[in-house]
């Protein structure tokens, strides 16, 4: 059960600071406006944060009326449906703060971005990953135990940023039965040139072992240890914007590292 | 609720014991091998191989011991004054008992036993009821029947002195032998015997009954077997009406079963408290002609039996709580014939079954699934843990590896990485490790010895694919021999052989470790590992004793035969955890195993049992040989083995998996041994770094944007509901309500309310304050709503004590409320993670127990502003003292240790700690009452008045409570047993349990008057409530109160004073408590020359007493050294005010009397440390408690004796000066059960203070403690969050101010 107050509530607290800045072949107006600072939370989604931004350059673009936004950093179209830590830790871990993002209202590419026609959009995106999660770990009887207005205290404290609101629902999925484990956890596991892995992966060995992170990883992307073969690169595994010791056990890491999606979003990335 | 045991009997006529909270059978060391065991609760009574009775008492802390006394009697001649010599002839003895009716001389008292010794010698009693008479103990009186007192007067021609001596009894933990009826015991052998009834109804408490069976079919009851006199007295024969017996049976209520040699079954009738032998026997028919009864067993309800041919009956309809009267509900009404062929069963105080297979004899099987209501059960489950199954292996090795945790630790890292490393090779690993291929060259390496080691390499060589390199293998080599020198110096008699070949599993094992781990990971610091791993494992071994020798090696083993699995395909793992299973057997050492194994009988004990762990590793391919000869269980008894339907044993369950990483093995069995706050999880590296690296990502994403816009800006969330509102204002009923409570987190705190919005009269009202204005919420009892109501206090309502009342439709609603609210307001409070060092514990008469934070210097606060927060639990109090050290006692006397968490109980997840919240039980019982009215045509009858009140009633009649209707108080608490008359309630009764009184709200008495129109009667019925909480178990001691030193130590490692009052009054002294380990080690128990009822540790270890009789004791002599301290002083109670309840604070004393008065100790010093007076200051109180400041607190209660007001003395007066207090002072009335502090308190001037403050909280509160209240930080310790504390302690070369500015969580 994920009961680490402080840990949860430190992770909660996750915020980053990021420059907004106009694409500048979109900048209508005859000054380019200043770019705009804003502290957002890691756990929560792009579409979510993005009402202020919009509303700010609005103004200094033309015909961009109905267009949808989007972002991109380092010309990487960032998707909306990867939680906001999540793509910092990917692309810009070891960038300088503030992150500088470039907004674009144009040119929206269709090939690399899901469209995203709304914050209803974000929820069943998000609704779907719970139960997904939950699917893993408790073969979905968690969720669908739960009532419609659980649901919608789940979304609303993500949305809103209200821990309690929003723990007071998502501790019943972090509960585990008489295993004292999940039944598989639920993970993602990130690098920025591959699509992303996600398997079955048992939180305790058959002899009831705490499984650890360094056994996760080196079953999923043994390529971490694997030195030999290119001594140049290392790898760091970055969750949530920490490095876990690899003898964190996965079980604890899923209880309390797990993004609100109830996902544990594993970034491989690599410092040369 | 303390462990107990199920025993039994193995056909080797060693005895074992299996705990409701262990996982193994542990061997029941004695001197004697026995037949048949049957156990109760506290002792356990067998049949010797030599057919004579023996009984076996643990050994406890507080010992068995009786007072005996004789009087010295003189009379006054005008010759030679007072003497003994010259006692007229009417007179009595110069020795005699207290009446005189029979010569006593010293010397005539003898042990009763030899398993009895004296304690000391006979010295003089100096106290008569509580006074202390004049030297020499004499008592004076005119004449020998008269009234005695201290003082010689004029008229007193003779005096008395009464002289004691105390016996105790030694012969526990062994087997005593009870002497037969005859004194040669070849002539009649006993063949059964059989111990209980414990719990007949209202029998003296204490008294236990034993009966026994010869071989010539004769039954014998032992006499005056008693807790204090385990052994009785003499056998009586009772007739046993020309039916010859072979085995008998004994339920808790007395319930008595026998069968005759005929198959018969007979039931003992008239069994009662006041004829436990009972009148006759009936014979009970059997179900059919043919069917012979062997065997029988019974409980209270459940009838248990074994016929010819194996087969199992349970006898239907048997009820044994309602005692002799019903006598056709002892006899039961008909016999059900069940699945199994069983050969002996036994049927334990909770009607729960235990049986042995007939089949079978190797286990002992546990009838699932019986419960009052279903009393045959469902299945038949065989305990695994007598061959020793995964669960018992599980738990042997967490014991194990507590004693060498740390040398494992770096042990068990290896063995992760080579099971990783394993996993990578599946296809290799298996093949080297699966028994059957290797298992020539394993036998052959037992028998060599010292060569194994090589030979198991070489066959690795030859099964693997890859081959070890020579490197290795030399040093492993090298390592093992330079092991062996080590060793042997250590332990020159130890056998080599065996020796060698258990050092060498180990060696081999590792080296196995090592191969995978060079092929896996490549890595250059391979080399430097292996030392390392060397290095620990001889060090493990050479630093512990001989018992950790033998676990170590065993422990590594398991822990390779855990790898091992993770490498052998499914189908061998079978057969690697059963060579665990003979090993585990085999740990007990076998007699027969040692037998075939024809091993040296003169070899001690140590060699012996590494000689069984050498065996065992041979075991992986001999285990089919070692299963056979483990000796078959030929008797059981669960007569002493409590099982409750809903908190079940762990025998079933495997034991927990290492749940928070495998740093820590302190967990299972363990979880309740050292676990001191929240060791598990807060302290494992990984977590400190986790928790080190966010606060590096707050510092480096967070802290330097702090004037950057949010993206999300903060709202207060509303938690709404509909409850109902008990209208303040007439008139007053619950109303519908609708609530609203808005929370919010971060800034913007301010604005949070509380919202209640209701109907009066048509017309939308609300009732709305900041949430920051509650002081408390709880649970309350409101008789009228069958709903669950919760109460919420503002600092007005507390002082007016009209909380607003909320009614929650269900349990669950009203805990959401309550955690919701509760949360809230802890937050705004700044009331995070664990309560401090210095808090104010105290407990309701429910049992929850709340928590005060004092501020700095708490006298400012006025008490109806203090902020109450719950913590999880059920006690009764709470005592808290010095170091942080905090003790509870429940409603049944079980003591508890706070674990430094939070939470528990209905605080669930993120609300309580990670770690110290154990399960915690209680029980108490519930009483409800059956009224009659009298009248002329049929007697007392349950036909009242219409005006009357219900004929089942609470005990004010005013609510109905049926024996069906009535309720456990909330979900958490379940029935135990059954309803029953208390027979000695309140008041007294009559022999039925009747209490009289002319009409229905008068008051009550014991015997029936003339003008008695009404009676009633009070049945209660047993409550067991299953919560959690930060309290873990302390040892089995049953306590009343307990005192914790209002000192803080000086140093961490500084012993703290603990004491405490065992339910009979033995005063006891805890030893080895000191601030980190607060459970201490053991008790000491500290000789009483009567009970005591209350006790109080003051400033420099002044320990104070109150005894039964209302007077004080004084423990003089206390020092580090001797920390039980030398002798009591008696100080007598203030005049006719016996004292009941002491505290002490840091140089105050005060005390509490019988009738709720407070009074205070005069001129107490510290070189006259037991003062000169009590001067009396205040009524209507019900306890105090005195802090380290002696700050005064109390729980004020209504006296019995309303608006009695005596003046204060006036010498007091004189001595402060100041009249005026005095009627200030004065506890008003109609203050039940509320917090109250004492203002104006200054030492030394004004020690009593001067006016009360009993505005606080209150309506129920029934205990308080606020002895670690210090006004001054306590040196250390003293951190609102012990992991935030941590991480501090981490960063200190860093910047550390910043966790200041940030708070954390």
């Amino acid at each position: 059960m994920a009961d680490d107050r402080e840990v949860l509530r430190e992770l909660w607290d996750g915020r980053l600071p990021i420059k907004f800045n106009l694409a500048a072949d979109e900048v209508s107006s005859m000054e380019h406006p200043e770019p705009c600072y804003l502290l957002v939370p890691r756990q929560s989604y792009f579409p979510l944060v993005a009402d202020k931004v919009q509303r700010y350059f609005l103004k200094y673009t033309a015909n961009s009326q109905g267009e949808e936004m989007w972002l991109e950093y380092e010309g990487q179209p960032l998707k909306w449906h990867y939680p906001i830590g999540v793509l910092f830790d990917l692309f810009a871990s070891s960038t300088m703060l503030p992150w500088s993002l470039v907004v674009h209202f144009q040119k929206f590419p269709e090939d690399e971005l899901l469209h995203c026609p709304g914050k209803d959009a974000v929820e069943s995106h998000f609704m779907s990953s719970v139960k997904e999660a939950d699917t893993l770990k408790h073969r979905g009887q968690v969720i669908n135990g739960m009532q419609k207005k659980d649901h919608k205290q789940l979304w609303m404290g993500l949305q809103n940023d209200k821990f309690d609101q929003f723990w007071a629902i998502n501790r019943r999925l972090m509960e585990h039965g008489e295993e004292n484990c999940f039944k598989h956890l639920p993970f993602r596991l990130y690098q920025s040139d591959k699509p992303c892995v996600q398997r079955l992966f048992r939180p305790i060995t058959e002899e009831g072992e705490q499984r650890l992170l360094g056994d996760l990883v080196r079953e999923v992307a043994p390529q971490v240890f694997n030195t030999e073969e290119d001594a140049s690169r290392s790898w760091k595994v970055v969750i949530q914007g920490v490095e876990p010791p690899m003898e964190t056990p996965v079980q604890w890491l899923s209880e309390h590292f797990s993004y609100p999606d109830n996902f544990l979003h594993i970034c491989l990335v690599s410092s040369q | 609720m303390p462990a107990t045991y199920l025993w039994s009997v193995d056909s080797a006529g060693k005895v074992y014991t299996l705990s409701t909270g262990g996982r193994q059978w542990e061997e029941v060391k004695g001197d004697i091998e026995l037949k048949r065991v049957t156990a109760t609760e506290q002792c356990a009574w067998g049949i010797g191989c030599d057919h004579q009775v023996y009984l076996y008492v643990h050994s406890r802390e507080v010992p068995i011991r009786c007072q005996e006394a004789t009087y010295e009697n003189q009379r006054w001649n005008p010759m030679e004054g007072f003497s003994g010599q010259h006692l007229l002839p009417t007179d009595r003895w110069h020795w005699s008992n207290q009446q005189g009716t029979q010569l006593q001389p010293k010397d005539s008292c003898t042990l009763p036993s030899p398993h009895w010794s004296w304690e000391d010698d006979w010295y003089i009693d100096e106290n008569i009821r509580g006074e202390p008479t004049d030297k020499g103990g004499w008592q004076y009186a005119v004449d020998f029947p008269a009234q005695y007192g201290p003082k010689k007067r004029w008229n007193s021609c003779v005096r008395r002195r009464k002289w004691i001596r105390y016996r105790r009894y030694h012969a526990t933990d062994n087997w005593a032998l009870i002497p037969g009826v005859f004194e040669d015991p070849l002539k009649e052998p006993f063949i059964d015997v059989a111990a209980g009834g414990a719990e007949l109804t209202d029998q003296p408490p204490g008294r236990v009954s034993v009966w026994t069976v010869t071989i010539m079919g004769r039954i014998f009851y032992r006499t005056e077997v008693h807790a204090m006199n385990p052994e009785g007295v003499s056998w009586q024969e009772v007739d046993n009406e020309g039916r010859e017996c072979t085995q008998i049976s004994l339920g808790p209520s007395c319930l008595l079963w026998a069968v005759t040699w005929d198959g018969e079954v007979m039931v003992r009738v008239g069994i009662t408290r006041d004829n436990p032998i009972g009148t006759s026997w009936q014979v009970v028919a059997p179900p059919r002609e043919d069917v012979h009864f062997l065997q029988v067993s019974v409980g209270v309800k459940g009838v248990w039996a074994v016929s010819r041919g194996d087969k199992v009956w349970s006898r239907k309809g048997v009820d044994a709580t309602g005692g002799a009267e019903d006598q056709a509900a002892l006899v039961g009404s008909a016999w059900v014939e069940m699945v199994g062929a069983m050969a002996l069963i036994s049927v334990g105080p909770n009607d729960q079954v235990w049986s042995l297979d007939a089949n079978d004899r190797y286990m002992v099987y546990f009838r699932k699934g019986v419960t009052p209501s279903e009393l045959s059960g469902k299945t038949w489950k065989a305990l695994e843990i007598s061959k020793g199954g995964p669960a018992s292996m599980n738990s042997s090795v967490s014991s194990s590896m507590s004693d060498i945790y740390s040398q494992s630790n770096m042990l068990s890292s290896q063995m992760d990485r080579l099971q990783v490393a394993s996993d990578s090779f599946p296809d290799i690993q298996p093949q080297a490790s699966r028994p059957n291929l290797a298992s020539d060259s394993f036998t052959d390496s037992t028998q060599k010895g010292g060569e194994k080691a090589e030979k198991f390499e070489d066959s690795q060589d030859s099964k693997a694919t890859h081959s070890l390199s020579e490197e290795t293998s030399k040093e492993s080599k090298k390592k093992k021999e330079g092991e062996e020198e080590e060793e042997d110096n250590k332990e020159r008699k130890a056998l080599h052989e065996s020796y060698n070949s258990d050092i060498s599993d180990t060696v081999v094992d590792f080296t196995r470790d090592y191969v995978p781990q060079k092929q896996g990971a490549g890595s250059n610091n391979k080399e430097a590992q292996t030392v390392r791993t060397m290095e620990n494992t001889p060090k493990g071994k050479a630093e512990n004793t001989h018992r950790t020798l033998e676990g170590s090696p065993e422990n590594s083993r398991n822990a390779i035969c855990g790898s091992q699995d993770s490498g052998i395909s499914k189908g061998n793992m079978a057969s690697s955890t059963e060579s665990v299973d003979a090993r585990t057997s085999n740990g007990k050492r076998n007699p027969v195993l040692e037998k075939l194994q024809q091993e040296d009988e003169s070899q001690s004990e140590s060699s012996g049992s590494r000689r069984g762990s050498a065996t065992s590793f041979t075991g992986i391919d001999m285990y089919a040989d070692l299963y056979q000869p483990d000796p078959a269980w030929v008797w059981v008894s669960g007569g002493g083995c409590v099982i409750d339907t809903f908190t079940q044993p762990n025998w079933f369950t495997a034991a927990p998996s290492h749940t928070n990483g495998r740093g820590n093995s302190m967990l299972g069995p363990l979880d309740s041994m050292a676990i001191w706050g929240q060791v598990q999880i807060n302290d494992a590296p990984w977590r400190k770094r986790v928790l080190l690296q966010l606060h590096e990502r707050t510092t480096k994403e967070l802290q330097p944007f702090q004037d950057y816009e949010q993206a999300i800006e903060r709202t207060s969330w509303i938690k709404k509901g509909s409850l109902q509102y008990w209208s303040d204002t007439k008139p007053h009923r619950w109303v519908d309500c609708r609530l609203h409570l808005e929370q919010s987190s971060g800034k913007g705190l301010y604005d949070c309310k509380f919202t209640c919005y209701y109907k009066y009269y048509d017309s939308e009202k609300y009732l709305q304050f900041p949430l920051s204005e509650i002081v408390c919420v709880l649970r309350v009892n409101h008789g009228g709503n069958q709903r669950p109501v919760l109460a919420i206090y503002t600092a007005k309502r507390t002082a007016k004590k009209v909380p607003v009342r909320l009614a929650c439709s269900t349990e669950k609603e009203l805990e959401d409320w309550l955690t919701a609210i509760s949360l809230a307001c802890c937050e705004l409070q700044g009331c995070k993670g664990a309560p401090t060092s210095r808090a104010v514990w105290s407990t309701t008469c429910r049992g929850d127990i709340f928590v005060y934070e004092p501020t700095h210097d708490m006298e400012i606060t006025p008490a109806n502003q203090m902020f109450w927060r719950q913590m999880g639990g059920h006690l009764n109090m709470v005592e808290c003292g010095g170091g942080g050290v905090v003790w509870g006692v429940g409603f049944d006397g079980t003591g508890w240790v706070y674990t430094g968490g939070y939470g528990g109980g209905m605080f669930k997840g993120i609300a309580s700690s990670p770690g110290g919240i154990h399960t915690q039980t209680d029980v108490k019982y519930i009483y409800i009452y059956e009224n009659q009215r009298w009248n002329p045509m049929t007697g007392f009858s349950d036909r009242g008045f219409p005006t009357d009140r219900y004929m089942w009633s609470d005990i004010t009649g005013r609510q109905e409570c049926t024996k069906e209707g009535t309720k456990t108080p909330t979900t958490e608490w379940h029935w135990v047993g059954d309803w029953t008359i208390d027979y000695k309630p309140p008041g007294g009764a009559d022999k039925k349990g009747w209490q009289y009184a002319t009409d229905f709200p008068a008051s009550y008495h014991g015997y029936k008057g003339w003008n008695d129109y009404v009676r009633r009667r009070r049945w209660m019925r047993k409550a067991k409530i299953v919560t959690t909480g930060p309290w873990m178990e302390a040892p089995p001691q049953h306590l009343k109160d307990i005192s914790v030193q209002v000192d803080q130590p000086e140093s961490s490692t500084d012993p703290i004073a603990l004491w405490a009052i065992g339910v009979n009054g033995d005063v006891l002294c805890r030893m080895g408590v000191i601030q980190d380990f607060p459970q201490g080690v053991s008790w000491l128990h500290v000789p009483t020359d009567q009970p005591m009822s209350s006790v109080s540790v003051g400033g420099n270890n002044r320990v104070w007493v109150t005894a039964q009789d209302g007077s004080a004791f004084f423990r003089n002599g206390i020092t580090q050294k001797e920390p039980q301290g030398t002798c009591w002083f008696h100080i007598p109670s203030p005049h006719n005010r016996p004292l009941v309840q002491v505290s002490v604070g840091e140089s105050s004393v005060w005390a509490v009397d019988k009738f709720h008065w407070l009074w205070f100790r005069t001129q107490v010093t510290s070189t006259f440390p037991e003062g000169t007076r009590w001067d009396y200051l205040s009524p209507n109180v019900k306890k105090v408690s005195v802090g380290p400041q002696d700050q005064v607190w109390i729980i004020a209660e209504d006296s019995p004796e309303k608006g009695t007001w005596i003046p204060m003395a006036d010498e007091v007066m004189d001595k402060v000066k100041e009249k005026v207090w005095v009627l200030q002072g004065y506890v008003p009335q109609g203050s039940r059960g509320v917090v109250g502090h004492r203002l104006g308190v200054k030492i030394p001037e004004i020690p009593i203070g001067k006016t009360w403050d009993t505005q606080g909280i209150g309506g129920g509160w029934i205990h308080l403690s606020i002895r670690a209240c210090t006004v001054q930080d306590p040196p250390t310790g003293v951190c609102t969050d012990d992991a935030a504390a941590t991480v501090k302690g981490v960063h200190e070369e860093g910047d550390a101010t910043i966790y200041n500015s940030q708070p954390v969580c």
